[in-house]
């Protein structure tokens, strides 16, 4: 793989999971993701989303609000709630207007981004720094 | 004993002959009849008295007595032709021309039978006087027939059209006084033409069946409304014959059998002091008791006017309902004069507007064309000629019909059907009737009044109710609508950011060379696709803002933010646009500084649109933004050379949608609503806007916010100001 390549210095390759319904998106993240060196798995709704974090335990995830099945809070209380993963390892990754869902989002102690607001290096780089965060 | 008994019951004729005439005029002196009545009863008494003392004369020859006897024969026919005529109306009636002929043809025979023209001498034929006639004798003569024939015929004609009591009535005025004045006719006149004088007596003695007569009348069909006097004066008699009957017996049987010897002692006294007080008390009681049958027997129906009036007063004065004033008023006056059936008509326009009635309804009703034909504003039918109003009143059973009027104007009519007892009305009804139908078409006008505000009230009650119901709804749809624009907005906004993080992203990773080696030309290119995706961001964030704001979900997440950090992003992220046109932008900070408690991602956007706005709206030179700390607070300012604010629109710049006129040109599609959040942004941060500006001499936008101090940092001294890109 690449990727493992890309990034001699961490024994072990980061996993990092995405949920994110459109496809376009998707592929933005993962080829960014990917290219510094993660491995990136995804899914395109809320119910895949949360078997896939139980089934891999990744190290860090991203959620949309807005998908199929779930809803990204849903998926984020259901797997912090079985202590899946920290509430600090979590992305939530949005394009709401509903301010209601930032709030909820902070009040669960999860990390709110805009999507719109930053570019896929933006997002890289809090990925890099949450993950450094959790290692060090 | 013929003499006692001749002198006796001509007493008791003339007595009860004047004391009838002088109780029929006391209670109702203003009516004709009565007072007409009165006059007949006294020319009756005084010819009885006359006639007696012309067979028995003193200080006159006898013939001069006879003289004076016929004199008040002519006065006596006279006045019983004007009482038929007028019975029972309150004023003189009958036809005019009759009446003048029989009063002017009365007095000067009056004249003529004081003369020796009627009787000439007085011849005494076998004991007793005998009067001659002489050459007045058939004008006297002539006069006498064809009065009496004529009152007579009078009465007559009444009694044929007159129905129930009145004709009952008029039967017995016809009998009494007929019977008398034919008595007279035939005792006193005619036998005297044949010279048989001994039966003269008894003309006079026959004015005792005009007595009886309208005694009964009076008793058992209330004539001429004397009952009461009647019923209270027989109530009287009886109370005085009982007591002086009783007392009487009993002071003679007392004085039988305790004092034999018939001498006056002191025991005796005592027996009659103590007979006093048994009379003193007994007095009231059996006063009260005799009253108490009389008024049964005469079905007498007293009321007081004074109390009347009062309790309709009290009505009229605190009632203000129409209905409630008619019905009450009504129940008022048919109780009190206990009337068949009474009707109360309120008018409007010459139409009936409210009708009440009170006891039996008649057989027909009266309608308004036929109250508006009543000529007269006071009818009183049984006072009335036969003209079309009194028809038409007999028609619908009304005795009494009063206009209701207010200054001029008719308010109304207050019909009043029959008593209960058949009575007619008494002058005391009728005056009652009077003052209270004043008072009544008063309160009945106020009333209307009442009713007329009612209405009008009720009507703007109802139109207010539904302006307000307009109002409301339309506010509901202004609300409901406000809704759906903020949701369209935020729905909108959400839609458009989907594509926009596709198109900023993959250009951001193009420009970073994730997808291979750029050509500068491609990376200038691609870095304005790039600028204007993000603008494209920050328009859709600005958007949201306001429609948070007006949703009132607009909040500032204050958090401790590194103001230079955030200043600096900016800058560089606009770098490549102010390039594109030339323009120097310049970023100068201290080294460090407070960190200030504001929500970061908001005042980003007030920061960016600042220098969007000032590389916009410069042409050539410098955009200039700046930080430094100033006793408590920390300022940005972004400088630019620009086209700068005229003066009349500097007031107007920071309210939402408003653009300046030279910015519009320079800019068309600019929003508006930039500097509108900024103000609101920067102020709910506990900040104030800077803003400074000459058109043409460039503009500097910025704000200052002030360093909390609970913020660990913010003691800490200002840095000198240095210089980064």
């Amino acid at each position: 793989m690449p990727s493992e390549n890309l990034n001699p210095s961490e024994s072990r390759v980061k996993t990092v999971f995405l949920a994110e319904d459109d496809p376009f998106i998707s592929r933005m993240y993962v080829t960014k993701l990917e290219s510094a060196g993660y491995r990136v798995v995804t899914a395109s709704n809320g119910r895949d989303a949360y078997e896939i974090i139980k089934e891999h335990e990744p190290h860090l995830v991203m959620l949309d609000i807005n998908m199929p099945e779930l809803t990204g809070l849903e998926v984020a209380q259901a797997v912090t709630k079985e202590g899946l993963i920290e509430p600090s390892k979590i992305l939530i990754l949005t394009n709401s207007a509903n301010p209601a869902d930032r709030d909820k989002t902070q009040a669960m102690g999860i990390e709110y981004m805009v999507k719109a607001d930053l570019t896929p290096r933006d997002v890289l780089e809090k990925i890099n720094q949450k993950i450094s965060q959790g290692s060090s | 004993m013929l003499e006692l008994f001749e002198v006796t019951t001509l007493a008791a004729a003339t007595f009860f002959n004047v004391l009838l005439g002088l109780v029929v005029l006391v209670k109702n002196q203003s009516s004709a009849t009565n007072r007409l009545f009165c006059g007949l009863a006294g020319v009756f008494a005084a010819f009885a008295l006359v006639n007696y003392i012309s067979l028995h004369p003193i200080l006159l020859s006898q013939l001069e007595w006879i003289r004076i006897d016929i004199s008040v024969g002519v006065l006596m026919f006279m006045l019983t032709y004007l009482t038929f005529a007028t019975f029972p109306g309150r004023k003189l009636s009958g036809n005019k021309t009759l009446r003048r002929l029989v009063v002017y043809g009365g007095f000067p025979l009056i004249a003529i039978c004081l003369s020796p023209l009627v009787f000439s001498r007085l011849d005494v034929a076998g004991g007793s006087p005998q009067p001659i006639p002489g050459p007045g004798m058939p004008i006297f003569a002539l006069y006498i027939y064809g009065v009496g024939i004529a009152s007579a015929i009078t009465l007559a004609r009444k009694y044929r059209r007159a129905k129930g009591r009145l004709r009952q009535q008029l039967k017995y005025i016809f009998l009494g006084t007929g019977s008398t004045l034919i008595s007279v006719l035939i005792f006193n006149f005619i036998l005297v033409q044949f010279h048989i004088t001994e039966l003269v007596t008894l003309g006079a003695l026959s004015t005792l069946f005009f007595t009886g007569s309208f005694a009964y009348a009076i008793a058992r069909h209330r004539l001429l409304d004397i009952r009461a006097v009647v019923a209270r004066s027989v109530a009287y008699v009886l109370l005085l014959t009982t007591f002086v009957c009783v007392y009487t017996a009993a002071i003679f049987g007392a004085t039988a059998l305790l004092f034999e010897d018939n001498g006056i002692g002191a025991l005796q006294n005592a027996v009659y002091v103590a007979m006093a007080v048994v009379l003193a008390f007994t007095f009231d009681p059996l006063k009260r008791f005799f009253e108490k049958v009389t008024d049964s027997i005469f079905f007498r129906d007293k009321y007081d006017s004074q109390q009347f009036l009062r309790e309709v007063g009290q009505v009229l004065v605190n009632e203000f309902q129409l209905e409630r004033i008619m019905h009450l008023t009504l129940k008022k006056i048919a109780s009190t004069l206990k009337l068949v059936n009474s009707q109360l008509y309120v008018f409007d326009n010459n139409r009936i507007y409210k009708v009440d009635h009170v006891g039996k309804l008649p057989h027909k009703l009266i309608t308004a064309p036929h109250l508006l034909e009543l000529k007269g504003n006071f009818l009183v039918a049984d006072e009335m000629e036969e003209t079309k109003t009194k028809a038409l009143m007999d028609e619908f059973e009304f005795r009494v019909a009063v206009k209701l009027k207010v200054k001029g104007d008719t308010v109304g009519y207050m019909m009043l059907g029959e008593k209960l007892s058949g009575d007619i009305y008494t002058s005391q009804d009728l005056e009652v009737i009077d003052i209270l139908t004043k008072e009544l078409a008063v309160a009945i006008l106020n009333a209307k009044a009442y009713e007329e505000i009612s209405k009008f009230n009720a009507t703007l009650q109802l139109k207010v109710d539904d302006a307000t119901k307009q109002l409301r709804d339309a506010n509901r749809r202004l609300k409901d609508l406000d809704k759906a624009k903020d949701e369209f907005i935020s729905m909108a906004s959400h839609q458009l950011r989907t594509p926009l993080t596709s198109i900023k992203g993959y250009l951001s990773m193009l420009l970073e060379g994730d997808a291979g080696k750029v050509t500068d030309l491609q990376k200038e290119f691609l870095g304005y696709a790039y600028g204007g995706s993000q603008r494209m961001g920050n328009l859709i964030t600005d958007l949201l803002n306001v429609s948070r704001m007006s949703a009132g979900k607009f909040m500032i997440n204050a958090a401790p933010t590194d103001i230079i950090a955030v200043a600096a992003d900016e800058v560089e992220q606009l770098q490549q646009h102010a390039q594109a046109k030339n323009l120097r932008l310049e970023f100068a900070a201290p080294k460090s500084l407070p960190k200030l408690m504001i929500d970061e991602g908001k005042t980003r956007q007030v920061i960016m649109n600042f220098i969007d706005n000032a590389i916009y709206y410069t042409q050539q030179g410098s955009v200039k933004v700046s930080l430094r700390q100033s006793s408590g607070s920390v300022e940005l300012r972004v400088v630019d050379t620009g086209i700068g604010v005229p003066k009349d629109a500097q007031a107007k710049l920071f309210t939402k949608f408003y653009r300046a006129g030279n910015a519009q040109s320079v800019r068309p599609d600019g929003t508006g609503l930039g500097l509108f959040l900024a103000k609101k942004v920067v102020e709910d941060q506990g900040g104030r806007i800077i803003f400074e500006s000459k058109e043409g001499g460039g503009s500097t936008f910025g704000f200052s916010i002030p360093i909390k101090k609970e913020t660990p940092n913010a003691l800490r001294k200002p840095q000198p100001v240095g210089i980064s890109s």
